[in-house]
């Protein structure tokens, strides 16, 4: 069997543990698990409507047109299969750190989106995956089938850390895309201005998508590390800045924590789910999250 | 202020200084990179904080740098000199004018103001070590200690330990110039210091001009006031009395303090004794009158004393009066006129007086007083001259006399004759009167005397009285009697002496009245000084040079000075105390001089701040402060302090955490 970098047997292992529950997770129609509240063809009784002009005749319940001599249609609840939308923030601030012995970001997030859609698939759900740095640079639609949990793992492999960030203009781009609402799982630093990205998240939420912010940064991003007068250079623009960082610590992570402070109360404001997140941590916390969420 | 560096070839420490921007700016190029997440959050941040980090790394660096230029400075040796301060290897010359006149002599504690200027003076030889120096006594007679400023500072020193104050005044103008004189012919550095109590009394008016490149600094020693009594005058009045006759010694009591003071005086009138009680107001004066009976005829030594205070110089003063034996009275007219006759009467009845038949004016014997009867217009010329030589002179009108002669006797042109002028007789007679409280009728002013111009007087010569006459005496219509000149021993007597003609001689009032009159006139004769001021070389002219035995004369002190003969007269050394020096012949003594304490020198309170002083020489700073400017201040400790306390600093400032509140 073939090994992905990202997807290790111990957390297929692990992974094989978790029972998600459909209500915790999304809607969906898999085994019964996943209950809609569209409504569609199937044998869950959902409730009686008066006809209207256009509707299919073949949903109308003549025994009661025999009893009260009025057209009325019988709608059935439409089971649906779970789809669940990973959106990887791949800029270059992602990268961080560089040449140290724990995980970037980008690496940190890949991990938590390989187990993720192992999970998904392994439930006969769907899952896409989109890419995005400036701009989307990959996009994998939803499927729920091991050809293309294999294809989203390879994606996963193949990234690297891109340009600039823009999510906003990725969030507008992957709009189109997604056909059907479901679970939209964000994975960024947030290096962005909170009530611009809630902006953008705004069509997703009015589509009825439940939203997932898990905003991770390495623990050196909280604090600026212990580190003397340093030349600071952008990963994303190359720009430089020549800092002490003692001097500048708690200013830093006072501004970090506004920040922070400022997502989360968004978040709480709009019914999504946001989770400040060190890549030190396991990334089975945020799948715990989504479980217990 | 001007520095000077000791080491200045180490002046390229100087750019020492500017390591800490080096290091600033090499520190900043080079810092280890690092790759950051978002530089763009970063930089946000520090734009929140940089109001407070700028300012602090500025001030690091400027602290940085002081420290270390203050370091580099501190090896460069800088010595920080008073603004006046002669620089290293200058050549200087110091000229010392120390003032040792009589209220040097005052005691501020356990030493006298001499005794701390001269340990001033000392002092600024010792610490200036000037290549030329000299002193310039300020005295009476002011005198340098070298001609010329040598470099010999310690002969001067031991002068400083040997001198003391003189009872002398100060000649300020004389000392000034004398010390500028010394300054005149050095060249280099010139500095005069003028070492004084800067006593109020003699220097309020000092206002030195001192030439460019002369540097005039003040020493005063004197702290505060001294309170102080002091006798200031002892007059004998009349000075020159007649035996027999009473003097009233007039002695006067100052008191320079601001308390009410009760004192003693006491009198030596020639060994008899009398003493007073004065009470003196705070700065104010005292005088009481001692009655002396003149028994005989001579030189009378008069001392007024009081009990001795701090300052006991002044306690004493000294006066001398001539005791005559008589008045000698030339009467310049022929002897059986009927004036010289009644005078010859009066002379009969005064014992004090003798009188000289002098016949024409122009053999004139000596005597104190001329009368000149029946005076005419050619002797006006000689009156006024033997007047103005202090002969006093006495002028009777007579039918020779008319009223351009009167006139031109006191200085006024003689005017138009008209029908009153000239001589006048009355057979009814006029009657005379003395002014009211005049001086020379002061006897008669009780009244229980009479009048003293009592008769009827038949002739006259009608005159007015000129402006440069004072009237003594006037007849009833209001003619003048008496005149006497204001600024001349010289009285017009317009009442007749002649029997014929007034009735007055034969007045029981007369014989007083012309003695009154004679005795008015004599003391305005010029005294005869004995009094010495203090300095001064006492002079003795001997009468009778081929006198066997040359003179002596005795100190107060009991020594015997050295005397020079010159001529007829005899000089001896500068009278250095004060007191009474006697002239002694043959073991008799035949003059005195008087040598008081100068009054001006009483007065002891110092001035409010040295005339024309700098700052550098205002009482309120301090010697020690002035000594080491002079030397040169080594500034390194205190460079050094400094780079401690800006290290101090920088590491404070470098430890302060910036504001943790941002928004």
């Amino acid at each position: 069997m073939k090994t992905f970098k990202y997807l290790k047997p111990d957390d297929i292992r692990r992974l094989k543990n978790y029972e998600f529950g459909a209500k915790a997770m999304v809607e969906g129609y898999l085994s019964g698990r996943h209950r809609s509240k569209q409504r569609g063809s199937s044998i869950e009784f959902h409730e009686f409507r008066q006809y209207v002009p256009g509707d299919d005749l073949a949903q109308v319940d003549w025994r009661v047109f025999a009893r009260n001599d009025k057209l009325f249609l019988r709608t059935f609840e439409q089971e649906t299969n779970l789809e669940c939308h990973l959106f990887l923030d791949c800029s270059a601030s992602m990268a961080f750190p560089e040449k140290e012995e724990r995980l970037s970001k980008i690496e940190y997030a890949s991990f938590f989106a390989a187990c993720l859609s192992w999970l998904v698939i392994s439930k006969n759900d769907r899952v896409s995956l989109t890419l995005f740095d400036e701009d989307i640079r990959r996009f994998l639609p939803p499927g729920s089938t091991r050809k293309h949990l294999h294809e989203l793992l390879t994606t996963l492999e193949k990234n690297e850390a891109g340009k600039g960030t823009s999510i906003i203009e990725a969030l507008k781009r992957a709009a189109p895309l997604l056909k059907r609402r479901g679970t939209l799982v964000l994975l960024s630093d947030f290096f962005c201005d909170p009530a611009e990205l809630f902006k953008a998240l705004n069509p997703y939420l009015h589509r009825g998508f439940r939203v997932h912010l898990f905003h991770l940064l390495d623990p050196s991003e909280m604090d600026l590390g212990d580190r003397g007068l340093a030349r600071f250079v952008d990963m994303e623009n190359g720009e430089r800045l020549i800092v002490h960082p003692q001097s500048l610590r708690q200013a830093w992570k006072d501004h970090l924590q506004e920040h922070i402070r400022s997502l989360r109360s968004l978040a709480a404001s709009r019914r999504t789910d946001y989770a400040l997140v060190s890549t030190t941590e396991s990334y089975f916390t945020l799948l715990d999250r989504l479980r217990h969420s | 202020m001007s520095v000077f560096l000791q080491h200045p070839a180490l002046l390229g420490l100087l750019a020492l200084a500017g390591l800490p921007v080096l290091v600033h700016l090499l520190s900043r190029a080079k810092p280890p990179q690092y790759r950051f997440s978002n530089v763009e959050f970063l930089r946000k941040v520090m734009r929140l904080t940089s109001r407070f980090r700028k300012p602090k790394d500025w001030l690091l660096i400027a602290l940085r740098t002081l420290a270390l230029l203050a370091l580099a400075l501190a090896f460069l040796g800088p010595l920080l000199f008073s603004k006046n301060a002669p620089l290293p290897g200058e050549r200087r010359c110091v000229v010392l004018l120390i003032d040792r006149s009589a209220s040097m002599a005052a005691k501020e504690g356990a030493v006298s103001r001499f005794e701390a200027g001269s340990a001033e003076a000392g002092r600024i030889l010792n610490e200036a070590k000037p290549d030329l120096a000299n002193i310039v006594w300020l005295d009476s007679a002011p005198d340098a200690v070298f001609p010329e400023p040598a470099p010999n500072r310690d002969f001067l020193a031991e002068e400083l330990s040997r001198a003391t104050a003189r009872p002398e005044p100060g000649a300020l103008d004389a000392a000034m110039e004398l010390a500028l004189r010394q300054l005149s012919g050095v060249t280099g550095r010139k500095e005069l210091h003028i070492v004084s109590d800067f006593q109020e009394s003699a220097w309020k008016n000092f206002a030195p001009v001192v030439p460019e490149g002369v540097e005039l600094r003040m020493v005063p020693v004197a702290k505060a006031d001294v309170p102080n009594l002091a006798v200031s005058s002892v007059v004998p009045v009349p000075a020159s009395p007649v035996a027999g006759q009473q003097m009233i010694a007039q002695c006067r009591v100052a008191n320079h303090s601001d308390e009410a003071r009760r004192v003693s005086l006491t009198l030596d009138a020639g060994g008899s004794r009398q003493s007073q009680v004065l009470n003196l107001p705070p700065r104010g004066e005292a005088e009481a009158a001692f009655t002396v009976r003149c028994a005989t005829a001579g030189l009378l030594p008069l001392t007024a004393e009081i009990d001795g205070d701090g300052f006991p110089g002044d306690d004493r003063r000294h006066a001398v009066a001539r005791v005559r034996e008589s008045i000698r009275l030339a009467v310049a007219g022929p002897p059986e006129s009927p004036a010289s006759k009644t005078l010859e009467r009066v002379a009969g009845a005064l014992p004090w007086l003798d009188t000289l038949p002098a016949g024409d004016t122009g053999r004139l014997p000596p005597c104190e007083i001329l009368c000149i009867p029946d005076f005419q217009e050619s002797d006006v010329s000689l009156i006024l001259d033997l007047a103005s030589k202090g002969t006093a002179v006495l002028v009777i009108t007579g039918p020779h006399s008319s009223t351009g002669a009167v006139a031109k006797l006191f200085g006024e042109e003689p005017k138009p004759f008209n029908a009153q002028g000239g001589f006048q007789t009355s057979d009814a007679g006029w009657e005379a009167a003395p002014v009211a409280d005049h001086p020379a009728f002061r006897l008669f002013s009780g009244g229980e005397f009479g009048n003293p111009l009592g008769g009827k007087f038949r002739a006259r010569v009608f005159s007015v009285a000129p402006s440069s006459t004072r009237l003594v005496a006037s007849f009833s219509d209001g003619q003048p009697a008496l005149l006497e000149a204001r600024d001349a021993p010289l009285m017009l007597c317009n009442l007749s002496l002649d029997p014929k003609l007034s009735t007055w001689s034969g007045e029981p009032a007369f014989v007083p009245a012309i003695a009154e009159l004679l005795l008015y006139l004599v003391p305005r004769r010029a005294a005869e000084t004995f009094e010495l001021p203090p300095g001064e070389t006492p002079v003795w002219a001997d009468p009778a040079p081929d006198a066997v035995g040359s003179p002596v004369l005795q100190a107060p002190d009991g020594s015997q000075p050295l005397l020079v003969a010159a001529g007829q007269s005899w000089r001896g050394e500068a009278a250095a105390i004060p007191g009474i020096y006697q002239w002694r012949v043959s073991g008799q003594p035949v003059h005195l001089n008087v040598v008081n304490f100068p009054e001006s020198e009483s007065l002891l309170r110092p001035m409010a701040s040295a005339p024309g002083a700098s700052s550098a020489s205002l009482p309120g700073s301090s010697p020690a402060r002035r000594a080491a400017l002079e030397q040169g201040l080594p500034l390194w400790p205190w460079l050094i302090a400094g780079v401690l306390a800006f290290l101090l600093i920088e590491g404070c400032v470098a430890g302060l955490k910036p504001s943790t509140r941002t928004r």
